[in-house]
């Protein structure tokens, strides 16, 4: 292609530098009109701003950044009548030709977007990891050394929400984006702007989350509570703005990535044959979309509080926090689902490579996929327990929370059945596909004594609670991750890290991770309450326990992010094409897959999952023309 | 390949210096410390410390504390207090800081303090009317609550209240958390927003040993 | 070039989301608002059942001025059968120059209904800080629904300026999933409209 660039295209590749100063921009305007236009009187003589400033600031700042990394372009394009962008153009927008240089830019290419959210959930994993070792580290004695009592509060809040964030779009955010559209033969997402979209609002929730500590913190942990959410200080601001952010990209990515799997897939291949990681990506979807809304509700009512000073969830003012509690956790326990729901698809989606039989019971595993998904909705109030809540409701969420160990179960099941007798081959992904449904097992034992009442009067707001969640989101969903990193990076990279280093990083992990969360399992049991920068003396040494096997986790969960860059960057050592000797369309097409996917027509499908016979996902019919702006 | 290599300890070296500029503006918002006089006198066989704390109102006390303090009601010079391990802790709070009353009357009694008695203005109290509270002095693992009086809406510009009372701490070091009890952060939700839950203002540490 | 592609679909629905996906799409976006509105709604009814110190509904806080309120709605009703006009015309292959006089009357209703809307909020005349839940609730949901008649006010304002400018002709597709959206919102706030005039 020899025609210039238009000046479109030229701001385009500067969208990066454009963003940011879109984003001072737009801080300063809305810091400006929010602190002078709003009347306001609580804090008033706070110096360094108030809220409506700040939370206006922040919410401009984001729009600035859209803008300059060219968001606006298409819809005021449009706005305006102008003519649709040519072939040629959006060839341009999906990356053609663009080298590295389109991964710091808005580009609607599934695959660029797939690598850009990889290396962003990996850099939120990774900071959010160093907060987890401060945690520890203040932990090491019952009184506080390293923080005082209010930035440790922070740094619990930073540490836990970061780690939602990443966790809501570990697995659907780089694999599902990078590879649903490949894996149901679609050349692209339905709305690949859209696409970009929930990717490029990530950054900006992550540095406005971090913001927080200039601006005094925030001492609500993940679930910001009122009404000390109302009653913090400015830091509170930079939580609500970065979880609405969130809330945003992941109920627009649910929307986007429904559509693509509802009306995008290649002719021939109905809902009974996609392949069973799509179909977990479809029901996290629908999670997200219809789930995420609650949250939103929830952050407009706490910024209107803490803006316009009204009473949502002041009782004084005729409000009631249990209001924030409901909204949240309508959203926040499907959030839970869209974390691990993913990373079972992906596990089911490995299985029947590593043990090249088909996997067993495929429809019984989608069936308790979309078990999962609708009971989901109506557990909320198993968080809310020991709140004080209607005490007569607390029988049927009991048994709504119970019942869903059944779906969850069933897919267990499908998974032992698919290893029952099999041939396996324990390459690295399997090893931690082991990993994964051994510590999935326990998060999911202690999570039945969490779902039942009485022993939930006993544990709630304890270490048992944490350690459970960490079992299910870091031992389930992150040993998922990294089973999908070493097993898809030949795909996205065309590198491998496939090494004899990881066999040993993989039993660090295992080890080092089974013994923190055992010993916080335990001073759960003993009665530590989560959230508190000291504890009773005795629980000292089950404290350093967990202290030193988590900083061998720290350092284990380096060492993994280090060999990571290390085969991919440094030793760029080329993959074999297909490694894993896989039949899913995903190895079938080209490495590095083609600008829109497919040159050839995928016809015939079948599930992707016949070891018996070594039949392939798809066909491939006649050759499709590249886009060539003709 | 050697390139890269510098190229990523580069970005490792950058992402380094970030991270640590962000984590020392993160762990250091730990106010000033001062620690107490030493006197010669000795009381139930224990060497006397003096402190003196002063409480200041919200309104009208801009750039106190170095410009370090917001215009927030607090305990001034700062909240962060050491003594050594097992001396008299004689503490002197110029009250001037106006009347909130409490919340909880129970509050109201002095407790924890030698013979459970404190002097204001000169007088010997054992108990506050509480409706006449400003704040407390609180160490709820020492057993210490202190309630005092604020100053009348109607007194003088500049009036102030004097409580002194002494307490005993441990003989073994040790790290106690002390605060007000009573909400008495103006504008702020319940009284419990900013000053109440920021630490230095009205709530601090009591460094022993 | 030829179009034929993997899906079947042209190159161009497969960037800009063809006929089939758009109206699907424009669905899920409703049933994602439902979320969203029920949240509402719970908080509403919550509030009024909870009503702490007399607060949901302090004395001396009235309702939202009745006819401004009603004549919000008059114009997006105009808006919807405008459009359901236009969906009607494009469907059957009708000359395009009706369908841009019923896009236009769309379109001024809608830039009317932004602006009732907007004046009614400011007709409110709440001290926020002390006007109780109800006040709150109220003041939150309009602005919500004011964002949302907005956007699709926006997004009906690039299909009007595509069709009449000629880049862009309205798809019977197009006119179906904005007919669907408009109807959505106009509903919600008939709804929103009654709840917060009667059940105070």
């Amino acid at each position: 292609m020899s025609t210039p660039p238009t000046l479109a295209r030229r701001l385009n590749e500067w969208g990066l530098l454009l963003g940011v100063i879109g984003a001072v921009i737009g801080f300063i305007i809305g810091f400006a009109v929010g602190t002078h236009a709003i009347p306001y009187s609580f804090d008033e003589d706070n110096s360094l701003g108030s809220d409506p400033g700040i939370l206006l600031g922040y919410a401009l700042s984001v729009v600035g950044f859209l803008a300059g990394m060219g968001f606006l372009n298409y819809p005021i394009g449009r706005l305006l009548g102008a003519k649709r962008p040519t072939e040629e153009d959006n060839a341009y927008m999906h990356g053609e030709g663009g080298g590295l240089t389109r991964y710091f830019r808005m580009t609607t290419d599934h695959k660029v977007i797939g690598l850009q959210y990889l290396v962003m959930i990996l850099a939120f994993l990774f900071i959010g990891g160093l907060g987890a070792m401060f945690i520890r580290t203040e932990l090491l004695t019952p009184s506080p050394t390293v923080a005082n009592a209010q930035s440790y509060l922070t740094l619990v809040g930073l540490h836990s929400t970061l780690m939602i964030f990443m966790a809501s779009a570990a697995i659907i955010g780089p694999f599902g984006n990078y590879f649903v559209p490949i894996m149901i033969g679609a050349r692209n997402m339905a709305f690949p702007r859209l696409e970009a979209l929930t990717f490029w609002l990530l950054p900006p929730a992550g540095l406005i989350l971090l913001s927080t500590v200039f601006l005094g913190g925030f001492t609500t942990g993940w679930t910001g509570y009122a009404p000390l959410a109302d009653q913090n200080v400015l830091g509170m601001d930079s939580y609500l703005i970065a979880f609405a952010l969130i809330g945003m990209s992941i109920g627009l990515s649910g929307v986007n990535m429904i559509a693509t799997i509802m009306t995008k897939r290649a002719p021939g291949l109905p809902l009974s044959r996609m392949p069973i990681f799509v179909w977990s990506v479809l029901v996290t979807s629908f999670l997200g979309a219809l789930a995420a809304p609650a949250l939103i509700a929830a952050v407009l009512m706490e910024v209107f509080d803490r803006s316009y000073q009204t009473t949502f969830f002041v009782p004084a003012g005729g409000g009631s926090p249990y209001l924030w509690e409901n909204l949240f956790w309508f959203f926040g326990h499907p959030e839970v689902y869209i974390f691990v729901v993913p990373a079972f698809g992906l596990v089911m989606e490995m299985l029947p490579v590593f043990t090249r039989r088909p996997l067993w019971g495929y429809r019984v595993a989608v069936g308790g996929m979309v078990g999962i998904g609708l009971l989901s909705f109506v557990v909320w109030q198993h968080h809310l327990f020991v709140s004080g809540l209607a005490p007569s409701l607390r029988p049927f969420y009991m048994f709504s929370t119970e019942l869903i160990s059944v779906p969850t179960g069933i897919i267990y099941l499908v998974a032992l059945g698919t290893l029952w007798r099999a041939r396996t081959r324990f390459t690295v992904p399997m090893l931690f596909i082991f990993g994964f449904f051994f510590n999935f097992l326990i998060g999911g034992f202690t999570g039945v004594f969490l779902s039942d009442v009485p022993s939930d009067f006993t544990l709630h707001a304890s270490y048992f609670v944490q350690a459970h969640f960490h079992y299910t989101i870091m031992g389930g969903e992150v040993f998922a991750l990294m089973a999908a990193i070493v097993y898809y990076l030949p795909k996205m990279t065309g590198r491998t890290m496939d090494t004899k280093l990881l066999r040993f990083q993989f039993w660090a992990v295992f080890i080092t991770f089974n013994g923190t969360f055992i010993s916080l399992i335990s001073v759960g049991i003993l009665g530590m309450p989560r959230r508190v920068i000291s504890y009773a003396a005795y629980l000292q040494p089950l404290n350093i326990s967990a202290t030193v096997f988590a900083y061998g986790l720290g350092l284990s969960m380096a060492l993994f992010l280090g060999i990571l860059l290390w085969e991919v960057v440094i030793k760029q050592k080329v993959a074999a094409r297909n490694p894993w000797e896989s039949l899913g369309v995903e190895w079938q097409v080209p490495t590095p897959v083609p600008l829109f996917n497919f040159d050839q027509v995928p016809v015939a499908w079948s599930l992707p999952y016949d070891y018996d016979t070594g039949k392939p996902a798809a066909d491939f019919g006649p050759a499709v023309p590249a886009f060539s702006g003709a | 390949m050697r390139s890269r290599i510098w190229l990523l300890v580069g970005g490792v070296v950058v992402f380094g210096v970030l991270v640590g500029f962000f984590v020392t503006r993160f762990l250091n918002p730990v106010p000033p410390q001062i620690a107490a006089t030493t006197t010669s006198n000795t009381l139930q066989g224990r060497h006397v410390v003096d402190f003196n704390l002063t409480t200041v109102a919200a309104v009208g006390t801009a750039g106190q504390g170095n410009g370090e303090h917001p215009n927030w009601v607090g305990y001034l010079p700062t909240t962060y207090l050491k003594v050594p391990a097992g001396a008299v802790v004689h503490m002197t709070i110029d009250q001037e800081d106006g009347q909130t009353g409490l919340r909880n009357e129970y509050f109201g009694l002095v407790r924890g303090t030698v013979n459970d008695q404190m002097t204001v203005d000169g007088k010997v109290m054992g108990a506050l009317d509480p409706s006449l509270a400003a704040h407390t002095f609180t160490i709820p693992d020492l057993g210490v609550s202190v309630p005092l009086e604020g100053v009348a809406g109607n007194a003088p510009a500049n009036a102030m209240i004097v409580v002194e009372f002494n307490f005993v701490v441990p003989d073994k070091p040790g790290l106690f958390r002390w605060q007000c009890f009573v909400p008495c952060a103006a504008g702020t939700l319940y009284g419990n927003g900013g000053p109440m839950q920021t630490l230095g203002y009205m709530a601090g540490e009591l460094q022993v040993g | 070039m030829s179009d034929v592609s993997p899906t079947g679909l042209t190159v161009v629905d497969e960037v800009e989301g063809g006929g089939r996906t758009l109206i699907f799409t424009s669905r899920l976006f409703m049933a994602a608002n439902t979320t969203l509105q029920l949240s509402l709604l719970f908080a509403f009814l919550y509030l009024r059942a909870n009503n702490f110190g007399g607060m949901w509904h302090p004395s001396g806080i009235g309702t939202p001025p009745q006819v401004l309120a009603i004549i919000s709605l008059v114009f997006p009703l105009i808006t919807l059968v405008a459009l359901w006009a236009v969906w009607n015309a494009v469907g059957r292959g009708r000359e395009s120059n009706a369908v841009s006089g019923l896009l236009w009357l769309a379109l001024v209703a809608a830039v009317l209904t932004g602006a009732v809307r907007i004046l009614l909020m400011y007709q409110f005349n709440w001290e926020l800080d002390s006007a109780g839940t109800y006040a709150a609730i109220s003041t939150l949901w309009y602005a919500v629904l004011l964002g949302e008649f907005i956007l699709v006010g926006l997004w009906l304002l690039s299909l009007v300026m595509g069709h009449v400018r000629g880049t862009d002709r309205l798809s019977a597709s197009h006119a179906r999933a904005i007919l669907d959206q408009w109807a959505y919102i106009t509903g919600v706030s008939i709804v929103v409209y009654l709840l917060i005039q009667y059940i105070k």
